[in-house]
This record gives structure tokens, sequence and C-alpha cells, in this order.
């Protein structure tokens, strides 16, 4: 059984030594990574040698010097994908030194005992006692549960594909007020792409990590 | 589970970074998230934006909503003359929440006046294969967007329904996507395959042997 | 698909000669047996996910692997013989044939290079090919040369009369493709290449399929001439005219009196010259329904062309006809697909049909035809109403 998620959004985040400069909308443009009527209605916030910004009809993007950024609230989501690699895939030579797909949805519960069950499911309350339960009433629960994917290897962590990073998943009750009864789950899907001895991967590499993984 | 904190600076914010910190302290890895405080500490440290904090930021918007955080990319709203900023900021803006109910991706076949059209892969279904065709109009895109509408161009189609004003209604939009492109790289690792494969099927025969094509 | 219907009959005699074409359903399929449980395979489609070849064979009783001795693909693109390659895993000791122009150098560059787009789930593909690809070339490396590229008068297959059952020698010649048909494939190839930087996109669509290899089953005096997707050229060193004008210098083989018509009987495939030349009077033909958005084969007139000549012509399906899709899905979906009728939704899963011939009368060639599933006489093409 599928349940569509009332807010779902997406971002690509790449962390490594950027020229924000390079990112301008001509640049963009030109090799068709923003074009039609996503260039048409493109918004610029901020372009300054350390930092650009611009809000596009359907996401946001920034890079600074050392972060890249590009995310979205609009399906189809695939458009960050597109997004990203696109641009790595003109600036071959970045250095990057690692990069995360992050996904974030709100669902809807029918009910607050509907809610409390999935969080009584993923966070048994036994163990807590009387500091979640006292007198037959709820007196606490989660207020944020994030389990990672790692083991180690190499002296660092690294996911069960084997490459080094980690996944992390977080669960919260939804602060959106107008989704009642609402979950949050956020998943953070981290490549460390640092290579001993300190060697810095790069945006041929990360463009192709992304199209295999996202 | 408890409650949702709707204070700004809630205990799911101190509980989720202590527990951020607690990882970092053990790992290497740089957080990959999108990190709502990544501009604003930048800002605190550079000094020619120091004037730009004192300025007002625009209410209330979610751009990429973290579950409590405002993860809004834009700017404050009076920025200093010398940043070479190109445009102020657009307006707090809200935008209408959207559940989609079904995804395609798919394949334009031809092109008419005002009909296009394309096989369908269902995306909703985890299908790889086309199983369906569709007749859409042309008039679901942009004016800026129809000019991408050309046999073979890839597009996703979504079919939801959103809440404007407290009123649901359905939507549908149509969005070609702009793929990557093939790189050199792949290009030659492709000729290699191909030179290889040649080679399995005829052996290492003098004239019959492939070459790397044209790039 | 009444598979329980069609194995009623029981296996084919083993004097006895079979022609069963199955379709459509992402391609089309002919299944031949020549005679003492020798089969011959041609396409692929697919019904209820497994090939119908495979699905037919098993119905009546048979085992695949033991029974098929050749594979014959006439195309390139998975659309059109989907599950070829179960066919040929399946049934590891019969010869495979492709189109020699399959294996150029420049193809195999060709589909390489569109192999790497794998940003997009939609568009055409090539896994089936690149599949009967490496099977080929596991045999080769295996040393197991059960394989051949096909070309114009290639011998494909040969049964010697003395194992054949019903005492006549059988042979497959390939009639296709010729060397225009050759030259035109690999200059469209060679366009539609892939290059470095361009924007990756979904393999173009492949038709006109100069690739196809049409061929001549001759069972001593009698002759089953299978089109695959040959159509006229308008030049003598492709299509049709190619094949006439091989045929004009040294002929093929016997006539035919059962015609599987070339490219679904569309208008552009019909050529008098072939049902002069290389066909008898009168034969019977068979075809298989195509669409594409609003494109459908065979047209109306494409029918009456090849009923002026065939007054037995049959087809598997009425028409590549489908169902709008809105069943199954949310009722947000279906109540805006309900409301905005200028969108058309049509399933690609269209009715599924075969047409059954079989005779023990070689010499006269009178066959005896079956009708299944969604199967009708081709006359019903003029009478149905347009799908929309």
């Amino acid at each position: 059984m599928r349940i569509p998620p009332q807010v779902s959004a997406a971002s690509i985040v790449a962390i490594g030594h950027f020229n924000p400069l390079i990112f301008g909308p001509d640049w963009l443009k030109d090799k068709e990574i923003v074009i039609g009527n996503d260039f048409e209605k493109l918004k610029i916030l901020i372009v300054h040698p350390d930092i650009v910004s611009y809000e596009l009809p359907w996401g946001n993007f920034q890079a600074d010097r050392n972060n890249f950024t590009i995310g979205t609230t609009r399906e189809p989501l695939v458009r960050v994908h597109d997004f990203f690699v696109r641009c790595f895939q003109f600036l071959p030579e970045t250095p990057i030194r690692a990069v995360g797909i992050n996904r974030q949805v709100h669902f809807e519960t029918a009910s607050e005992a509907a809610r409390d069950r999935v969080g009584d499911v993923l966070a048994p309350k036994d163990f807590w006692g009387d500091f979640v339960q006292s007198g037959g009433r709820r007196t606490g629960g989660v207020r944020s549960l994030i389990m990672e994917q790692s083991i180690p290897k190499e002296g660092r962590l690294a996911r069960t594909d084997g490459k080094f990073g980690h996944v992390w998943a977080k669960v919260e009750p939804s602060s959106l007020q107008d989704i009642r009864y609402g979950i949050f789950m956020e998943v953070n899907d981290h490549f460390d792409l640092m290579t001993p001895p300190d060697r810095l991967s790069n945006g041929r590499a990360v463009a192709d990590l992304v199209t295999e993984q996202f | 589970m408890l409650a949702p904190n709707m204070e700004p600076e809630s205990s799911s914010g101190v509980i989720g970074s202590a527990a951020e910190n607690a990882m970092r302290a053990t790992t290497v890895s740089m957080r990959t998230r999108f990190d709502d405080d990544a501009i604003r500490r930048w800002i605190e440290t550079d000094e020619a934006l120091r004037r730009w904090t004192q300025a007002e930021r625009p209410a209330g918007e979610l751009t990429v909503p973290a579950n409590g955080h405002d993860l809004s990319t834009s700017a404050a709203s009076v920025p200093p003359p010398n940043l070479g900023v190109v445009r102020y900021p657009s307006p707090a803006r809200e935008l209408p929440r959207e559940v989609v109910l079904q995804e395609w991706e798919g394949q334009v076949q031809e092109v008419g006046e005002r009909v296009f059209s394309a096989r369908l892969v269902d995306l909703t279904r985890d299908s790889k294969d086309e199983t369906e065709e569709t007749d859409l109009p042309i008039e679901y895109l942009s004016e800026a967007d129809a000019r991408l509408v050309i046999p073979g161009a890839i597009f996703r189609w979504i079919i939801g329904c959103r809440w404007t004003n407290g009123e649901k209604e359905p939507f549908t939009r149509v969005v070609i996507r702009r793929l990557p492109i093939w790189t050199e790289g792949e290009i030659k690792a492709a000729d290699q395959e191909a030179a290889e494969l040649h080679n399995a099927l005829f052996g290492n025969a003098g004239e019959r042997a492939a070459s790397p094509g044209p790039n | 698909m009444p598979f329980s219907e069609m194995q009623a009959s029981g296996q084919p005699a083993p004097d006895q000669i079979e022609v069963c074409v199955f379709g459509p359903n992402y391609g089309e399929c002919v299944v031949v047996h020549l005679g003492n449980g020798n089969w011959v395979v041609v396409d692929s489609c697919l019904h209820e996910g497994q090939p119908a070849a495979i699905a037919y064979l098993r119905a009546l009783g048979l085992d695949p692997a033991r029974s098929i001795r050749a594979v014959i693909a006439t195309h390139w693109h998975d659309d059109h013989y989907k599950g070829l390659s179960q066919i040929t895993a399946n049934a590891a000791a019969a010869h495979i044939w492709i189109s020699s122009v399959l294996t150029d150098a420049e193809f195999l560059r060709f589909a390489m290079r569109t192999k790497k787009n794998k940003t997009s789930v939609a568009g055409h593909k090539l896994d089936e090919f690149l599949k009967i690809i490496d099977d080929i070339c596991r045999r080769r490396s295996d040393g197991q040369l059960t394989f051949g590229y096909a070309n114009a008068r290639t011998a494909i297959f040969r049964l010697d009369g003395s194992v054949s059952g019903h005492g006549h020698p059988c042979e497959i010649m390939a009639l296709s493709p010729s060397h225009g048909d050759v030259s035109e494939f690999l200059e469209r190839i060679v366009a539609n290449t892939p290059r470095a930087r361009q924007t990756k996109r979904a393999v173009p669509s492949p038709s006109p399929n100069h690739a196809s290899v049409a061929t001549l089953i001759s069972i001593g005096p009698l002759g089953i001439v299978l089109g695959a997707d040959v159509e006229n050229s308008g030049r003598p060193t492709a299509g049709w005219e190619a094949i006439l004008g091989a045929h004009n210098l040294q002929p093929f083989g016997p006539k035919a009196s059962l015609h599987k018509a070339s490219h679904h009987g569309s208008e552009n495939a019909h050529n008098r010259g072939v049902w002069d030349n290389l066909l008898t009077a009168n034969p019977l033909a068979v075809l298989t329904p195509w669409r594409r958005g609003a494109r459908r084969l065979p047209t109306a007139d494409g029918a009456r062309n090849i009923l002026e000549l065939s007054q037995d012509a049959f087809i598997t399906a009425l028409d590549a006809r489908s169902r709008s899709r809105r069943d199954g899905r949310p009722p947000g979906v279906q109540r805006f697909l309900r409301e905005h009728r200028g969108i058309r939704l049509r399933s690609l899963a269209v009715p599924f049909g075969a047409v059954r011939f079989r005779t023990r009368d070689i010499s006269s060639a009178t066959w005896n035809r079956e009708l299944f599933g969604a199967a009708c006489h081709l006359s019903q093409v003029i009478r149905a109403q347009p799908v929309r």
C-alpha cells in the first residue's frame, strides 16, 4: 500500500572547493542546466564571489566556496538530480570531498493514537517505564529518533554498499501545522569521497555517483 | 510520539544538534545535510555582510522544509550596496502544499499543433517498461518549455491535489527533463566496450577489428 | 491467450508442417514446425510475462530446449521482440541468427554509447539485443558455434529429408538484408550515434527497419515467406526491390503458399512484384497489428491491398486497441482523467491472438487454418471503428 506524503522534498549537497561565480545565470543557461521556463522565471538572490543563491520556479540553488546545494519541494524531485549531475558533468575537475542525497517527507496519520503507535513501534516504551507512562497515561514519547547505517572500514565509516559514508534516517513528529498528527522523516544518504591520504574526489566522479544512487 | 514542539529554538533542534555533534566527535564525516545554519554562520563571520544580518529576514517561508527548521535560502531583504547583488530577493511567497498521486516518465513520440503523443512508464507502480501511451495538450507546458517538446524528449507527468487558501484542487504538471550529457569518459568507455564486443564476436581478424569512432 | 484451446489439437504430427503467428505484445512471434519435432522461432512477444513461443511449446507438452533448432531475430529494438533472450537462454542448443549488420562495428558503437544513458526510465531500449549478443559471445568463447549473421541468401537452416518426418528436405534462407539495406541502416545509425557533450536521449525510432531479416522457408515444393519488416525502398539495391532483383537473377526457391505480410501490412511494404513472383496465386496471408500514438497498421488501404490478392488473410488481433488505464488508480487521478477530456491515456496491453496453419499435404499445400484469442479475418480491419 502506497501512502503519498503530504510534503515531499529532496536536495543534494556537495562539499568541496567551489568558485561560486562559475554558477552564474548565463553559465547555467549556456550549459542548458536552466532553460526554458526555468530560466525565464529564475530569481537571483545573491551573486557574489563568495556565494550565489537563486530561486528557481521549482526549487532553490546555493553555492558558496565550500557548499553546493540544490533542493526542491516540488515534484518531480528528479529535477535536483538532473541539475546536479549536469552541473558537475561540465565541471569534472572540481574538488569534492563529500556528497549527500537528502529526502524529507511529511506523512499524515489518522489520529494521535495512530501516530503514537508508529512511535511505539520504532521506540518501544517498556524499557522507559514511568518516564513515559505513569498512572495509565502517557507522560512522554519520541521527540526525535535518528538511526545510522554504517560499518567500520579501514578506520572510517562505510555504508553497506561498501562506499565510505553513512545513511542517517531521522523520524520525528511533524511540526507542520496543517498536517494533522503528522510524522516527519528525513534520510541523509552521505558519501565520504575522500580517499587517503587526503585526496579529494572530483566532479566527474560525483556526477556518476549521484546518477547511480539517486 | 510527542506532539510537535512549535518553538523556534525547539528541543527537537537541540536534541538533533546534540546527536549530530556526538556523531561528529566520532567521525570525520562532513555533514551533507542541507544546513540552514551554513549561510548564517558564513554571514556572521564575514565583516562585509555583518550589516546585512541586522536587516529583518522575510517571515515564515519554508523552501526546503526539514522538520521545524526554516531552510530558507533567501537573503535578508535589504542587501548592502557593495555586495554586487544583482537583484533584490523576492517577497515571501506561500507555496501551496501538494500531494502527488501519480507520476509517469514519458518519451515524446510525435508533436502536433496542440497535442503531443508519448509512451509512458508508470513510476508510481515502480514499472520499468512503457506500458501506456497518451496524448497530452501542449498547453500544459509553459510557452518556453513547449519549445522543448520534440520527438525523443523525456518528461515527467504528475497528477495530484493541492491546497490553495484552504481549498483542495486537482493539479497536473508536465516537466521536460534536462537530462545529463554523454561525457567524453562515457563515450571513450563505450567505444572500448564496443571494440571488445566486436573482437569477441569475430576475434582479432585483420580488417574486421573495430577502432574507436568519432567523438 | 487460450493456450488450452490451442493445445486441444495436440502437437503437430511428425510429418505435419505448422506455422503459428502470435501477437501483438511488444512484438510478434512466428513459430514453425518443420517436421519431426524440429521447431524454429522467429522473433518474440510476451504472454503474461513469458515469451509466447515458450508458453505455446510447453502447452503442447514440448520441451523448448530440445525442440527449438533455430531462433531468428529480425529486429534490434526491445519493442519488437521482447523475451527473445529468454528463448535463446532456454534453447541453448538452438542456432541464433541475427542480421549481420547488427554485428557491424558502427552499430555496436551506437549500442554501447546508447547503453550509457542510465538516467531515464522511459524510451526505447536495446536490452534484449545486448543480451543476445552476450549469449553469442559466450557461445563463441565456449567453442559452441551455434550462431550466425544473416544477409541476403544466407542459408540459415537445413533439415535433410531423411530426418524431416515427411521425407522432404527443409531449408530456411534469408532474403534480406541486402547490400543497400545495410548501407542505409548504417548511415542512419551513424547519424544517431551519441556524441560527447550531447544531451542524453532515448534510442530513436527504428523505423524503417533496414536490418530486418525476411526469410523463405522451403519444404520440398512448399514455400513460406516471412516478410519481417521489409518495405519498398524506391531503389534496386534495397528493400523488396533488391529481393526481387536477386530472385530474378536466381530464384530463391519454390513459390510460397503462405505469406506473413511484412511491416504489419503497411502500404509501403506492399509490393505487387512480391505477390507475382514469390507467392502462389491467392496464398494464405497473416499479419500482426501495430500502433504508435495515432498511427496504426495496417491501415484500411493496406488491408485492402492484401485482400485483393488473398481471400484467406488473417490478423492476430483486430487492432492494437486498448482501454484507458484509469482503473486501479487513486480516485483523484481517475477523476482528473475523466474530467480532462483533452488527455487520452491508453494501455499498451492489447488484445492478443494467434493464427495457426497446419498441413500434411505438402505437395498441394492445402492448409488448415485456426484462429485463437483476438485473431480474425483481415476484412474486419476495414469494418472496425478507429480507436480513440
